[in-house]
This record gives structure tokens, sequence and C-alpha cells, in this order.
């Protein structure tokens, strides 16, 4: 009940009573244009959240700590939810954790109907960031204590259970998912080797020594990949007659969704705080779980729509997944959170255990506030979007296709102001075309390049600690690494089984 | 629909053009600096010495009518950034933000160039190195530390963030002078090392004595400086504990290119005193890194050539250069080429015996099998696993190397058996546009930014088709002016000006 009153204090703080220095609109004035900024960044490929958080710090430096920390918060939120407005709507994944989202969400766009993938995104999402702020009160601590101990070798296995995940995804054909994810594990070996410091495979460019920067090639695949994949097929005439609808989904659509919603939303908060690929995972297990647990399992991959709430839910939870460790430890639970420190040191405040206790206990209870008001007004605004969105995709195509490539290649400059990114982004462009017009899916690939480098690094600092046995004799990394060889194998033999009784 | 857009679009400009009018900045003056200072960070936005550029930035307004900007070009631990400043005119507009770390990764990375490029203009912080454990473990004192390293005989582990990074510096000083043996496992951050000693995966953690702050279960056994710290007073130097080291610290300061004119320097050594003694900064540096201080170019200069001699040899000892020195490597790489024309011919025999025509996806599956080849060739000309244990550089590229050729092989037989084209679209149209867009990565660097995007829209949309020239050029103006206010004034990215028209 404590925590419920502090929760209290903290809205009273934000809107009502408020702090010495502080007029009573300005928190609310920071949410909303923090969200909208946050839109914004997750719309645009190459800001990442915490390129767009960090941009922010310099913005914050004469405010009251709190108002500073609820921008950025907001920020942060919406770039989860901008990320997931492009799989939508053109099929490029603004962040990593929305490449689930387009499986589902962009085919209803191209049946016409991007009101109603928008419309539930927006919704799961926005739950799923409630959901995570309680989860983050309640049990901050437990959860805290539960990421402690996953070591190397538990994130290894997490690794492999997210990799097998993927593959087991492209049902339609394992192989060409297989050969997909493979060629990104080993592209992902490009670079310092993460435990000796050797240079593997760079054939002398510096810029290579930080191997294939994912997000340039994610850009790639996903955005020029599509462009020049929708080129092939583009006819003038046929083009001028697609409509597209900005209809939300029905009451009853969205309330046929309560349980893939909640189960996804813990997901993403509990999966969210492991560090690194976190949210990305946790969008790839929840789509996965939500489809073991459907009624219309074979709907997945058509345009089901709890295919698409289960990884907007996630990625929505996965903030307040990532506030955990900040909260309770100091410590960075995402690449975002990590800036989130910065900016917090920077206005004197020490993030950490401490924080609950002290003079800046205001802050903590005002960051929670501030989450569940941020989700709301996200909901009003990403419903208030989704006209926008579908008017820009119902652009003159031949209007949109080179506005994306420009937007694409200058997101992959902006990634590290490297011309050598763009190039990346235009061979990866190229190559996602090519793969896609041959059958094999490109999500895999990108997933492979972001989790490899968690599996690597892991699996060789787990050797290190200890010898093979280490995988095996941990509680945590047995189960993970037993269900990754489980959702490998079940489709094989389902496949196996359904080809026999064919025959 | 289009109308819309449209209106929609030109609101839209209008508004930048406005905001863009009231962002000018404040005219500068006619001699240096008559234009803005660029501080080239190597980390991401938000990291510490990213924070600090920002602050000396700030702070140095109140001295200087040139704005110093920030510009991030991180790769390669500060390669990049460090060749991004020698590739720039050695003019004083370009200064670099440089950490101790620089020292190893010039080391590491092979570099054709050395810390004796650069002018090293000041040092404005410094933090010591401590030795840090956790509370509830069994390690706790730095005696605990000794006592437990010689019963683990060097399986006691050490965390903390990278390879060859100042921390793994240090931790390999001490072993050194100690006596004793233990295992580095490097994380990819302080944050994430911290996590590790927090769970118990590893016994010491090597960082600064501000990480303990707002961590109560973190507890310092040991710091680096010769006298005790201010704010640490209980904590024990490594000299008390007979380790004999000299201080030990991770500087953060300001360089320049060699060959920058002396007046320049006279400029920005003077900017940079002021910015010393601000008040805001020694408030910033006191919440944060451990100390402000002011070490101007002769000291700096001293203190980063005893850094760069006592780098070599600890990174030597830790076996870390050497891998890079391999003479055999080279025959391994030429034969690595080989290996892809190998693999084509192969493929095109096989299928010739098949009689069948090359698909595309058997020769995508042709490409994954020849660099996988390539690969797999290539890793055996990575050093071997360090002494005691079985995985090194080679193990995962090799196994990844091999599974791929495997699915390959697999591809190519099923596509054998059973064959399927694909329908083939507007390929040319395809084509024209990939052409396009070599085209403009190909000029982006010489013609500048505008220009290129200009050609790249205007060809697109023209390719495609699209005959409305009013919405054309109206879609391609407000796109311009799109990126100059998001892009260049709000986010400060530096895009391609063009080096043709220099």
């Amino acid at each position: 009940m404590e925590i419920l009153q502090n929760l209290m204090d903290g809205f009273a703080t934000l809107v009502g009573s408020g702090l010495p220095g502080i007029a009573w609109w300005e928190p609310s004035a920071v949410i909303v244009g923090g969200i909208i900024i946050g839109i914004f960044v997750g719309v645009m490929p190459g800001l990442s959240a915490s390129t767009g958080v960090a941009l922010m710090v310099p913005f914050t430096y004469g405010m009251d700590p709190l108002l500073a920390l609820i921008l950025l918060v907001a920020v942060y939120t919406a770039s989860a939810y901008g990320g997931c407005i492009t799989a939508i709507a053109i099929n490029t994944p603004g962040t990593p954790a929305a490449v689930a989202l387009a499986f589902d969400g962009y085919t209803l766009t191209q049946r016409g109907e991007p009101g109603r993938a928008l419309g539930t995104a927006v919704i799961a999402n926005c739950t799923g960031g409630i959901l995570g702020t309680f989860i983050l009160i309640g049990f901050s601590v437990p959860l805290a204590k539960a990421a402690l101990a996953f070591g190397p070798p538990e994130y290894f296995a997490l690794a492999i259970f997210g990799l097998t995940i993927v593959v087991s995804m492209e049902s339609k054909n394992m192989l060409k998912g297989a050969v997909s994810t493979v060629l990104g594990l080993l592209l992902m070996t490009i670079g310092l080797d993460p435990i000796t410091g050797f240079m593997r495979f760079t054939f002398d460019r510096p810029e290579l020594i930080d191997g294939i920067a994912f997000i340039p090639a994610l850009i790639g695949l996903f955005a020029v990949g599509e462009v020049l994949l929708n080129i092939e097929r583009y006819e003038p005439v046929q083009a001028a007659l697609q409509t597209f609808s900005s209809k939300m989904p029905g009451r009853k659509e969205v309330l046929g969704l309560k349980v893939a919603i909640m189960q996804s939303s813990i997901l993403g908060t509990v999966i969210g705080v492991v560090p690194g690929a976190g949210a990305t995972i946790a969008a790839f297990i929840a789509y996965n779980e939500a489809r073991r647990i459907s009624k219309k399992p074979e709907e997945f991959g058509k345009g089901s729509l709890e295919g698409i709430a289960a990884p907007a839910a996630a990625a929505g939870g996965s903030v307040g997944g990532a506030l955990v460790p900040l909260l309770t430890l100091g410590i960075p639970g995402s690449a975002a959170t990590a800036v989130l420190i910065g900016a917090l040191m920077l206005h004197g405040v020490t993030p950490g255990p401490e924080l609950f206790a002290g003079k800046n206990s205001y802050l903590v209870y005002g960051l929670f506030a501030s989450l569940v008001l941020g989700n709301f007004v996200l909901l009003v605004l990403g419903v208030m979007g989704n006209r926008l969105w579908v008017k820009i995709i119902s652009a003159p195509k031949a209007l949109l296709y080179p506005v994306i490539l420009v937007i694409a290649f200058v997101g992959s400059f902006g990634v590290a102001n490297s011309l050598f990114d763009v190039l990346i982004c235009l061979v990866f462009g190229i190559f996602g075309w090519i793969l896609r017009r041959y059958g094999f899916p490109t999500a895999p690939l990108v997933l492979a390049l972001i989790l490899g480098y968690m599996a690597e690094s892991n699996f060789r600092r787990a050797l290190i600690m200890g010898d093979p046995s280490i995988f095996f004799t941990r509680p945590v990394s047995a189960i993970m690494l037993l269900l990754a060889l489980l959702s490998f194998s079940i489709p094989i033999i389902r496949l196996k089984v359904a080809k026999r009784k064919k025959d | 629909m289009g109308t819309s857009l449209t209106t929609r679009l030109l609101g839209l400009s209008a508004m930048l053009m406005a905001a863009l009018v009231f962002a000018q900045p404040p005219a500068a003056s006619a001699a240096y600096p008559e234009k803005p200072i660029v501080i080239i960070v190597h980390a991401k936005p938000g990291g510490a010495i990213d924070l600090t550029a920002r602050v000396v930035s700030k702070v140095a307004r109140n001295y200087t009518d040139a704005p110093l900007v920030i510009e991030n070009r991180y790769g390669g631990s500060g390669a990049v950034a460090m060749r991004a400043v020698l590739g720039r005119k050695a003019d004083g507009y370009t200064v670099l933000a440089a950490p101790a770390t620089f020292i190893s990764t010039i080391q590491i990375t092979q570099s054709d160039f050395g810390m004796d490029d650069f002018y090293f203009l000041a040092c404005l912080t410094e933090a010591p190195e401590a030795l840090i454990t956790n509370r509830h473990s069994d390690v706790v004192t730095f005696e605990d530390i000794v006592t437990d390293a010689h019963a683990k005989q060097g399986r006691q582990i050490w965390v903390g963030p990278g390879v060859g990074s100042l921390d793994h510096l240090m931790a390999i000083k001490t072993w050194d002078k100690l006596g004793i043996t233990a295992t580095w496992v490097p994380y990819d951050g302080g944050g994430e090392a911290i996590a590790a000693l927090l769970g118990q995966h590893g016994d010491v953690y090597v960082g600064n004595p501000e990480d303990v702050k707002g961590r109560p279960d973190l507890n310092i056994a040991v710091v680096s400086t010769r006298k005790r710290l201010e704010h640490f007073p209980d904590t024990p130097t490594l000299l008390e504990v007979g380790c004999d080291l000299p201080d030990e610290i991770m500087w953060r300061g300001f360089a320049v290119k060699q060959g920058t004119p002396p007046d320049i320097i006279t400029y920005l050594d003077d900017l940079l005193g002021k910015v010393a003694r601000d008040e805001e900064w020694l408030a910033f540096v006191a919440l944060n890194s451990a100390k402000a201080v002011h070490y101007r170019h002769d000291e700096f200069t001293a203190i980063v050539d005893r850094d760069s001699g006592e780098a070599v040899k600890y990174l030597r000892m830790a076996n870390i250069l050497a891998s890079n020195e391999d003479p055999k490597a080279n025959r391994i790489r030429t034969l690595a080429w080989l290996t892809v024309p190998v693999i084509a011919l192969g493929l095109a025999l096989v299928l010739r015996l098949r009689r069948r025509r090359p698909t595309g996806v058997a020769m995508i599956a042709g490409l994954c099998l020849a660099l996988a080849a390539m690969f797999f060739v290539l890793a055996w000309s990575f050093p071997p696993p360090t002494k005691g244990q079985n995985v090194g550089a080679a193990t995962i590229p090799l196994i990844w190397s091999a599974v791929l050729a495997v699915f390959a092989v697999m591809q190519v037989r099923a596509d054998l058996i059973n064959h399927q084209d694909v329908g083939h679209g507007r390929v040319k149209l395809v084509l024209g546009l990939v052409l396009l867009m070599v085209v403009f990565v190909a000029i982006l660097p010489g013609i500048g930014f505008f220009p290129a995007t200009t050609i790249l829209l205007l060809g697109g949309i023209y390719a495609m088709g699209y005959r409305r020239h009013v919405m054309v050029a109206t879609v391609t103006v407000s796109m311009l002016v799109f990126c100059y206010v998001v892009f260049i004034r709000t986010l400060g990215l530096p895009l391609p000006e063009g080096s043709w028209f220099q």
C-alpha cells in the first residue's frame, strides 16, 4: 500500500501541487513533447532510442532533475513504439525489437488495412508499457536479483534460445531461414574479437574493426531491400488503385487480444531486464508464445492481430524492464538507460538503490507516475497519428520510394557519422533484394547479427570461467538450452510427420 | 489525397523554415576562430568522454564566440575518431577528445599512426584506478584477493571493460607486481562488468573509485594512487600493501593534429585553461569523474609518453600484441582469396554435369559456400587459444563457416531436386535504381549531400514514370529543407559538404 501511496504522491508531483520552481503544467508539457520527439526518433531509421535520448541530454542541462528525467524517459518510451510504426507501414523496423512486428503488421498493410495493424500495435504497446511500469514498481527487487544470477552461461543460452526461435519462425522454408541465420552469424564475427582483441576478417579496413554496424545493415536489408522488391513488382496503374484504410480495430477485436497482450507484456518486462538484446529477444519470444497459446495459430504470419499485439506489448513492457537494473543496482538495462544514467549523473543524481530512500526519492515516484502518464499520452497521440502514417504511405509510390531511400542513407550515415555505413546500407540493400527475391528471409540475418555477438562473447566468457559442463550444470542455462533444442526440433519433426502423412 | 499531402509538407516546411531563421548561430569574429570548432569524440553520445566534451563545449561558450560542436565518430575503439582528425587540415578547427585508452587502441589495431601524430593541448581530468570487490562474497579485502588468488592458482576471475583497456592493463600490472596469476574476463563496458561482480560471476572488478557510488554492495579493496583518496580515507593504496606502481590514472584531455599553427595552439591552450578554472566545469567534474586537473602540453605529453611505453610492455606480457603480428598469416590470406574462384568453378561444373542453368537460389547458396570457405581458411591464420583454454579467436568463425557450408550445400541440392524459378518483374527498373544509388554513394563525398540527394530524388522519381513536375519539385525541395533543418541544424550530423568545391 505504501507503494500505491508513493505512486499517488508521484502523480501529485506531476500534475498538482508540484515542486518549488516547477509550474504545474510543466511536467505534462514535457511528457507530451518527449513523446512526440520519441515517436519521431523511433520512426527515423538510424535514430535508435539511445541516440534519441542522448541527443536530448544537452537540452536538460538547465532543467530540474525530475523534468530532465521524465523528458528522457518519455523519449525512450515513445521511441519503442515509433519503431513499430515503420515496421507496419513500410516493412522497415525502426528498432531491432520491431522486426517481429513486420511479419503480420506489414501483411495487413499490404492488404490495405494499416489502420487496424497500427491501432493494435499502439494499444498493445501502451498496455505493455503500463503493465511493465507496475511490474517495475512491485517486483523490481526480485527481478534485479534474478538478473544478477544471469552470468555468461545463461546469457549464452538465452541468445541461442532467441536464435532457434527466429529460425523456427520461418517454418515455410526452414532451410533458407537457417542459411540466412548462419550467414548473419558468420558476418557477425567480423571485427575485433571480444575476448582476445584479435582483428578478425577486417581486411585492413579501420571501419570494420567494430564489425558490421547492424543498424545500417538492418536499414539496408529492410528499407532499401523492400523498396527494390516493390519497384520490381511496381505497376503504375495498379499502384494508383491501391487504397489504405486508417480504420482502427474494433472493440471486440481488441478485447480478444487481452490474453496475448497480458502474457507478452509480462514476458517483455521480465526479459527486458536482460541488458543488451533483452527487448529484441523478448519481442520474438512473445510472438512465439502468443502463437503457441493462440486459438488460431495458422493465421500467424498472415496478418494475425495477435501476432502484432504480442511483440508490440513486449516492446512496451521492455522499457519498464530495462529500468529495473537502473533503479535497483545503478546498472544500465539497455543502451538507452546507459545514457539515462549519464544524464542523471550530470544532474548530481547517482542512480541505484539509494535513490529510493534519500532526498531524491521524489524522482523515483515521479518517474513511475510519468511512465504511466506517458503511456496514456502515447496512446492518444498514437491513435491520432494513425491517419498521418496512413496518409504518408498512401502517397504515390514513385514519390515515396525515393524519399525512403534518402532517409535510409541519411539514417545509416547518422549512426556513426560514417560514409562507410552508407556503403554498408547500400550493399545490404542490394543483397536484401536478391535474398528476398529468391525466398531467403532477411529477418533471421539481422537477428543473427545482434544475437550472434551476445552468443559468442558469453560462450567464450563462460569457457574462460570453467569447462564446457558449465552450460549444463547451471539450472537456468540448462533449461534454456533444452528449450532451444525443443523450439528448433519440434517444427522439423512436425514437418516430417506431416510429410509422411501426405505420402 | 496528393494535394492534402502537399499542403501538409508545405506547412511543415514553412514551420521548419521559421525554426531555421531563429536557430542561426551568433556571428563569428574575423580572426581564428571564425567558424565552429569541432570536437571529435570516439564514444557514443552519453558516454563519459562524450559528456565531458559536451560540458567543455558548454563552458567554453563563456570565453569564445565560436561554438564548440561535438561530432561523435565511433568505431574501432577510437581508431576511427583519431583517423578522422588526422584526415582533416591542421587548422585548429578539429580537436580530438583523447582518453588514456587511445594508447592501447593504437597498439592493438596496429594503426599506421601513433600518439606522436597529435599535439596534446591539455589534460583536464584524471581518475585513479581501483580494485573493487563484492561485500557479500568471500573476497572482500586486498588480503582476501591475494590469498584467494594463490588458492585458485590462476582461476580467480577479474572482470572489467574490454581487452587491452586501461583497466585490463592495470590488472596485468598488479598481477605482475604481486606475483599472482588470475584470469581476465572482458565485458562490453563497465556497467556489464559491475553486474557480473554483483552477481558473483567474477571476484574482482577493475574500475574507478566512483563506480561504488550508489552501490552499497561494492567495496574498494585498494586504490592505485600513492596517497590515500580524500573521499575514501579508509581505503589502502597499492603502495601501502607493498605493490610499487606509479600513479595509475585514467586521464582525459584534448589534442590537435601535429602541425597546427602556434598562434592557434596558444588560443586553444588559453581557452582550455579558462575552462579548467571555471566554476561550472569544476562542479561537473566533482560530480562525475574523480579530479579536475590542468596539465598543459609539456606535462601532458610526458604522461602520454610514459603510459605508451608501459602499455606496449604489458600488452606484450598479456600476449595481446603478439597475436596480431603473425607472419604466417599472410600466406593463409592469399590462399583464402583462391577459394572463391575454386568454389565458383566447382559449382558451375556440377550444374553443367546435371545440365542445369544456374538458378538464383543456387547462386546465393554458392555465394554463401564461397564466403564460408573463405572465412574458414582465413580463420586458420588466427592465433591459437591462450594456454589452458580450448577456444580462441578462430573457434566460433570455424564453427559457423562449417555450418553455413553444410546448409549451403543442402540448399544447392534441394534446388537441384525441386527447381523453381521466380517470376520476373521490372528487373531493369530495379537495376537502374541500383545504379542510381551506387552513383549517389560514389559522388556523395565529392559533390556534397544536397546535390547528390537531389540527383537521387529526381532520378528515382522520374525513372518510376512520375511526371507531375510541380509535385516533384515540391517534394524534392521539402525533403532537402527537412534534411537541412532536422539532420544538420537540429541533430548536428556532419553530412558531407562536398570536397570537390573546397
